[in-house]
């Protein structure tokens, strides 16, 4: 894995001697001072991500489809630039697959390599997300998974398709709108909306068991 | 709005409600910022630095999984810090000898964060020898 322009580093011997809040420290610092990064650039992702992205965004997406067919029909066609129509993120950042459950359809996303994931509509992935676990077994034996990891039990006679998403385009489950939501307003549904169900390890809509 | 039910094995063990901190520890959250706040001024693609990533993990992959929460994410920031280290290594943006001894300067207490803080710069003490600028 080492190639021969970086043959002198040794990361694993750089992390064995020191811890990595040196280690981050000493990027941040390096790349300041060859101003690559400004001082406030670190803190203002931070705080993005901490305080502004997170599922939500996507939950606002998902009840506006619920309640709009048009509008449905063109996430579905392009999810990000749709999904801009609703929530204050960069239509061209990413490219997005809206992925729709249907009765007999269940999807599930994952990143087999790492830990890609619409980041702008569902904000940073969880633990489970990214271990190696998950990642191989996503793949391998989905239904065994959601049952037994994550208590989604899924009918035989619904087929699961399997998104491996990656830095060029990810995905994201548009999940079914659940039963009895009829009389409800687009605000009220958003609260059903869960991070799970929009990875698809969760299923809404009357689907499971 | 999760399942019902305790959930069954180590995976489940991870599960955490989405109202958990969004990073762990401050050092992972910038190990994230860096490498985003780098991508978006063009230093690099970001999917130059995803495939790096990816490689650290797979290289891990067979390791024993940290079995809790805290635990598997330090885990994974780590392999974030070494592709994020090699790239910039591999890309010519850092030098080795320089980011070696940086980093035992902050290890050390030679530096610290005061650097970052407006007014609180310490001009006179930082050593720059062993490298040039």
């Amino acid at each position: 894995m080492t190639d021969a322009d970086e043959d002198e580093f040794d990361p694993d011997e750089h992390a064995r001697e020191h811890d990595p809040e040196a280690r981050v420290r000493a990027l941040q610092s390096l790349l300041i001072e060859k101003e690559l990064l400004s001082s406030d650039a670190v803190d203002d992702v931070i705080a993005t991500y901490e305080d502004e992205i997170g599922p939500l965004n996507g939950a606002r997406v998902v009840a506006r489809a619920w309640t709009d067919d048009a509008y449905r029909e063109r996430l579905l066609e392009d999810g990000m630039a749709a999904a801009s129509e609703v929530v204050d993120v960069d239509g061209d950042a990413i490219d997005l697959e809206v992925v729709a459950n249907a009765p007999d359809e269940h999807h599930l996303v994952v990143c087999t390599l790492c830990s890609c994931y619409p980041w702008a509509l569902l904000g940073l992935p969880p633990t489970w997300y990214k271990t190696p676990a998950y990642r191989s077994r996503a793949v391998k034996e989905p239904r065994t998974l959601l049952a037994e990891e994550f208590d989604t039990d899924l009918p035989s006679d619904v087929e699961i398709h399997v998104h491996d998403s990656t830095s060029e385009l990810r995905y994201m489950v548009l999940p079914q709108r659940p039963p009895g939501t009829a009389g409800m307003d687009e605000d009220e549904l958003v609260d059903l909306v869960s991070r799970d169900a929009m990875i698809g390890v969760e299923r809404l809509g009357g689907g499971e068991r | 709005m999760t399942a019902d039910g305790p959930p069954a094995s180590r995976l489940a063990a991870l599960k955490d409600d989405e109202d958990a901190p969004v990073f762990h520890a401050p050092w992972q959250a910038r190990a994230f910022a860096v490498a985003v706040a780098l991508s978006d001024e063009g230093t690099y693609e970001w999917t130059a630095f995803q495939k790096r990533l990816a490689a650290e993990i797979e290289q891990v992959d067979e390791a024993a999984v940290p079995a809790d929460g805290e635990a598997s994410e330090a885990a994974y920031y780590r392999r974030w810090v070494a592709a994020l280290e090699r790239l910039l290594l591999a890309d010519g943006v850092l030098e080795n000898a320089e980011l070696t001894e940086r980093t035992r300067e902050f290890a050390e207490g030679e530096r610290d964060a005061s650097e970052w803080i407006d007014g609180e710069r310490d001009h006179g003490d930082h050593s720059h020898d062993g490298y040039d600028r």
